[in-house]
């Protein structure tokens, strides 16, 4: 999966158009991110990358770079 | 052969809609939550019924459905972790209250989400070891009052329910076939209220708060329920095709439309339905299929083989297979 694919599905979760994270936001930025997104997320990321995220390593990410580590192994560009 | 013959449910009068949750938080956006969580009312509780009372209203209606009759309840079985007291054991004033029998048995077990399979497995044994023949089987909670009034995301989930089903060794039913279990303690801290036990303290002034966490919840779920399903299809030996109905605990609409897809299951044979309920804990799987109309007593068609899942708090899970 490439950043932008990665950017554009957390733009999905949140209900936002595709382009509409570029990367650099904090997650409180991010209107629509709470508690179900954050499942959404665990979720989404297992479904499109079988890559299964530890819980307590997203609840403590702060940004979108610190989701985008945390998937890191499976994006190519 | 233990069967399932018939369940009845009641929810109390009380309800809270996403739109009374919208005016007490304006600044959540309700629309949304309502569309992922796929829960849009929860009936509450009122200060002074309890989870046995809600049982109590289910049993009343299955004798009214003149289905069974109170004197033929051989033993009754009580899932709750919303008791009426420490102790005495609730079922034993259930007894008192439905007019049952004085030579029949009556015990609580404590599970929540799998509660009911578990309860299931009870009826199962003590019909089929030759201990009785007709087990009354109630499943109810009322998580409502755990809940801290500003946790939002929790009230929107949560809500108050009771079941009764009626079990025998004789009469028209699903037959109750094999079991899978599962338990992993390592969760428990998970999905817990921690208050009204003797770890924490013997105040029991202190807290009862229930305290959830979300994600590792999910990802329990995800990881077990599809290898819970698996293995008991492996057991049974029938394929995941040939099942006319799954009917997991009613978490909530995401989760459940999310596993759905994963174990490549049609959404029309994965039942999901607690959109004027909430998610109602043990008494969770009877209320769905009850409500469903694809249960014993409706004009639809019913479903030939049926396995029900329950999973949560515990972490506990078990499912079974119903024919």
């Amino acid at each position: 999966m490439t950043k932008s694919t990665f950017y554009d599905i957390i733009a999905e979760i949140i209900e936002e158009d595709p382009g509409s994270v570029s990367g650099q936001e904090l997650l409180t930025d991010l209107e629509g991110w709470d508690s179900m997104t954050v499942v959404a997320f665990l979720a989404v990321m297992d479904k499109h990358l079988s890559l299964a995220i530890s819980p307590k390593e997203l609840v403590e990410a702060k940004s979108v770079a610190d989701l985008l580590e945390l998937v890191a192994e499976k994006i190519t560009g | 052969m233990a069967k399932l013959c018939a369940i009845e449910y009641y929810l109390p009068e009380r309800i809270e809609t996403n739109d009374d949750l919208a005016r007490e938080f304006p600044e959540w956006r309700m629309d949304k939550i309502g569309k992922k969580t796929g829960i849009y009312q929860r009936h509450c509780a009122a200060a002074d019924e309890c989870a046995s009372d809600l049982a109590v209203y289910a049993a009343e209606k299955l004798f009214l459905s003149g289905v069974c009759k109170p004197e033929e309840v051989d033993y009754v079985l009580f899932c709750t972790q919303t008791p009426d007291y420490i102790l005495p054991t609730t079922a034993c004033l259930i007894q008192h209250r439905l007019g049952l029998r004085k030579s029949a048995g009556a015990l609580d077990f404590n599970l929540g989400c799998s509660g009911y399979i578990y309860g299931l497995s009870l009826a199962k044994g003590l019909i089929e070891s030759g201990q009785c023949r007709n087990v009354l089987l109630l499943t109810a909670d009322t998580y409502t009052k755990l809940i801290k009034p500003d946790d939002r995301s929790v009230r929107c989930l949560f809500g108050d329910g009771g079941a009764a089903s009626w079990i025998t060794a004789d009469g028209q039913g699903l037959e109750i076939g094999s079991f899978v279990f599962g338990t992993d303690g390592s969760g428990a801290d998970n999905l817990i209220a921690h208050g009204g036990g003797f770890r924490r303290s013997t105040d029991f002034t202190q807290s009862c708060e229930l305290s959830m966490n979300g994600p590792e919840i999910f990802k329990f779920a995800l990881d077990t329920v599809p290898r819970c399903v698996r293995d008991l299809l492996d057991q049974e030996g029938v394929a995941q095709d040939s099942i006319d109905l799954f009917v997991p605990h009613q978490a909530n609409a995401y989760m459940l439309e999310y596993l759905c897809a994963k174990m490549g299951i049609e959404p029309d044979r994965f039942l999901v339905n607690m959109h004027n309920c909430g998610n109602t804990v043990s008494a969770s799987i009877p209320i769905a299929l009850r409500q469903s109309g694809r249960f014993i007593g409706s004009s639809r068609s019913i479903p030939e083989k049926i396995i029900p899942i329950g999973f949560g708090v515990g972490y506990s899970w078990a499912a079974c297979f119903l024919s």
